[in-house]
């Protein structure tokens, strides 16, 4: 509220948010709103809407079918948040220091992030695939035994996409913590030089509790982003094998173009949102105490 | 910084061993596109003998499907992105203005509806969004397009820029109000140009998800001349679908002009990046 005082009479228009709010309105907020309201109906986008209460809810959680695709959804995500920020860290703490083609390696672990996510997709696909590179090299090293079609086993499948995923964000999670490390530099090498300590108790008791933000900030991101992949999951394995590898992403766009069940499609949308949501708001208040 | 000793070189030497997993894949691709099928069916391993242009010429010729060349989606790319660039910057940096600048419950609700705008996935309005395309005629057009993506990446540019607006000082435009500028004046010719690492990351990070998106344009130009270069590559790969050097050779289309920007821009987005992930 200070602010307003710093600024004194001078006002900004509001006029200058007029056009974001209409389009953000028009094509992410209102479309939002409606498709919530959709999900509490069976609509298959031709006749007229059913009101139907909780039991698209009730269907999609009581059922295998829908349970599988949570609990896989959940998996998949615990499974990418940690590794994508465990490799970003490890990378950005073994890229602060001083090293000849420091700037070199930083611009080439960030490569994989600038590529599209479905070309990256079939590029692992051939990498994957039963004939690919990866058995090739598996049977050279007479570890053939290791060898299979890494993609078409429902327990290989649900890892290879995570693996892709993280292959390819590491380098932009890299940067977020190369940013943060950065950013307490100075504050980072006088509680050293206090402390005496060694480089894992610094790093246990100096770095990591400096760079909790960044951290939270890094944790946030990869989870909205892997609650709702789809581009990956498609490409890679279609869903599949059987089902194997269906997410919520590619659920509900499944639910809504090929078997034309809006309704359905929008609840288990809807409740995508609600587990984003309430996964990230504790993130979010840790993100305020910390910095407030 | 610490000094460069032994230990150090042993580091680098372990980082460029991680970095094989990365550049891997990437060789792979330029390999297998230049390769004849014959040749592809050997090691993947293998380089080239000799490398053969034709999957190139044989992609750019094929690609795309039938309703669009593969030259016409690298051109619809181009403009696309663009334009959502070029667009979402002028919209969104005004936005973030005023909700840095004006402290109200009003300013608060709208900063609170953008933010939640970040987490809502554009599944779920996707239907009712379908519609109103429809309605309107705007589905199937680059128009409609462009407007949707400016849609959706309007709650992160408008958050971006109310973050920098708010650690930046008002005493340049408060002198400037003083000498009589006009709000529109003030902010085009002092506020904006100060913001410019923001308006970095706002066009890099909205340019590689324009550029890179696969699931919106499917969804609103699928099947017409509008497609975007990953909607091409993806209908390639489905009437193609195990001649990889055919396929990599329209990846490799796909991807050398933003491996360029990358390459030619590298530091600055970095620096950009970190400045304003600091900010």
């Amino acid at each position: 509220m200070d602010r307003e005082g710093a600024v004194g009479p001078h006002r900004v228009p509001w006029s200058f948010a007029a056009p974001a709010v209409l389009l953000y309105g028009a094509v992410l907020l209102g479309p939002s709103l409606a498709g919530a309201a959709y999900a509490f109906t069976d609509w298959d986008g031709l006749t007229a809407p059913r009101w139907t209460g909780l039991a698209n809810f009730r269907e999609f959680l009581g059922e295998p079918e829908g349970a599988g695709v949570l609990a896989r959804t959940l998996v998949l995500v615990l499974l990418y948040v940690v590794g994508v920020n465990a490799a970003g860290l490890g990378l950005a703490l073994a890229l602060n220091r001083t090293l000849r083609t420091r700037g070199l390696l930083r611009a080439l672990f960030f490569v994989p992030a600038v590529v599209s996510p479905l070309v990256v997709a079939y590029i692992w696909k051939f990498v994957l695939d039963a004939d690919g590179p990866l058995n090739a090299g598996l049977e050279a090293a007479g570890l053939g035994a290791l060898a299979r079609p890494w993609l078409g086993e429902p327990g290989t499948a649900l890892g290879g996409i995570v693996l892709v995923m993280v292959w390819q964000f590491s380098g932009y999670h890299m940067l977020l913590y190369l940013a943060g490390l950065q950013g307490i530099q100075a504050e980072l090498r006088e509680a050293a030089a206090v402390d005496g300590g060694g480089p894992w108790r610094v790093f246990r008791h100096v770095t990591l509790p400096l760079l909790r933000p960044v951290l939270i900030i890094g944790a946030a991101l990869s989870m909205i982003t892997s609650f709702m992949v789809f581009d990956q999951v498609m490409a890679l394995t279609g869903g599949g094998p059987s089902g194997g590898t269906d997410t919520l992403g590619t659920y509900v766009y499944k639910q809504a173009f090929v078997t034309g069940r809006y309704g359905y499609s929008a609840a288990v949308a809807l409740l995508l949102v609600a587990v984003v949501f309430l996964a990230a708001l504790p993130q979010l208040r840790a993100l305020r105490r910390g910095t407030g | 910084m610490d000094r460069y000793t032994r230990w150090s070189a042993f580091r680098e030497a372990g980082l460029w061993v991680a970095a094989i997993p990365v550049l891997a894949p990437v060789y792979f691709v330029a390999a297998t596109a230049f390769k004849t099928p014959a040749d592809a069916a050997g090691s993947p391993f293998a380089p080239p003998a000799p490398p053969t242009p034709g999957n190139l010429t044989r992609a750019w010729a094929e690609a795309g499907g039938e309703s669009v060349s593969f030259g016409q989606a690298l051109l619809n790319s181009v403009v696309t992105t663009a334009a959502v660039v070029a667009l979402l910057v002028a919209i969104a940096a005004p936005a973030g203005y005023v909700l840095a600048r004006r402290a109200s419950r009003v300013s608060g609700l709208l900063f609170g509806l953008f933010t939640l705008g970040m987490i809502l996935p554009v599944q779920l309005g996707l239907i009712p969004l379908y519609a109103v395309m429809v309605e309107t005629g705007l589905a199937g057009t680059r128009g409609g397009l462009v407007l949707v993506y400016l849609g959706l990446q309007m709650p992160l540019a408008v958050f971006l820029y109310a973050g920098f607006f708010r650690g930046l000082p008002a005493a340049y435009e408060e002198a400037a109000r003083v000498d009589g500028a006009a709000p529109v004046r003030i902010f085009v010719q002092i506020v904006f140009p100060l913001v410019r690492p923001v308006t970095g990351v706002v066009a890099v990070l909205t340019g590689l998800f324009v550029w890179n998106d696969f699931f919106v344009a499917l969804v609103f130009v699928g099947d017409t001349g509008k497609v975007t270069l990953p909607v091409a590559v993806y209908s390639f790969v489905g009437r193609f679908s195990a001649e990889w050097p055919l396929i990599f050779a329209a990846a490799l289309i796909a991807l050398a002009p933003v491996l360029l920007v990358y390459g030619f821009m590298q530091r600055s987005i970095t620096r950009g990046f970190v400045s304003a992930l600091r900010g």
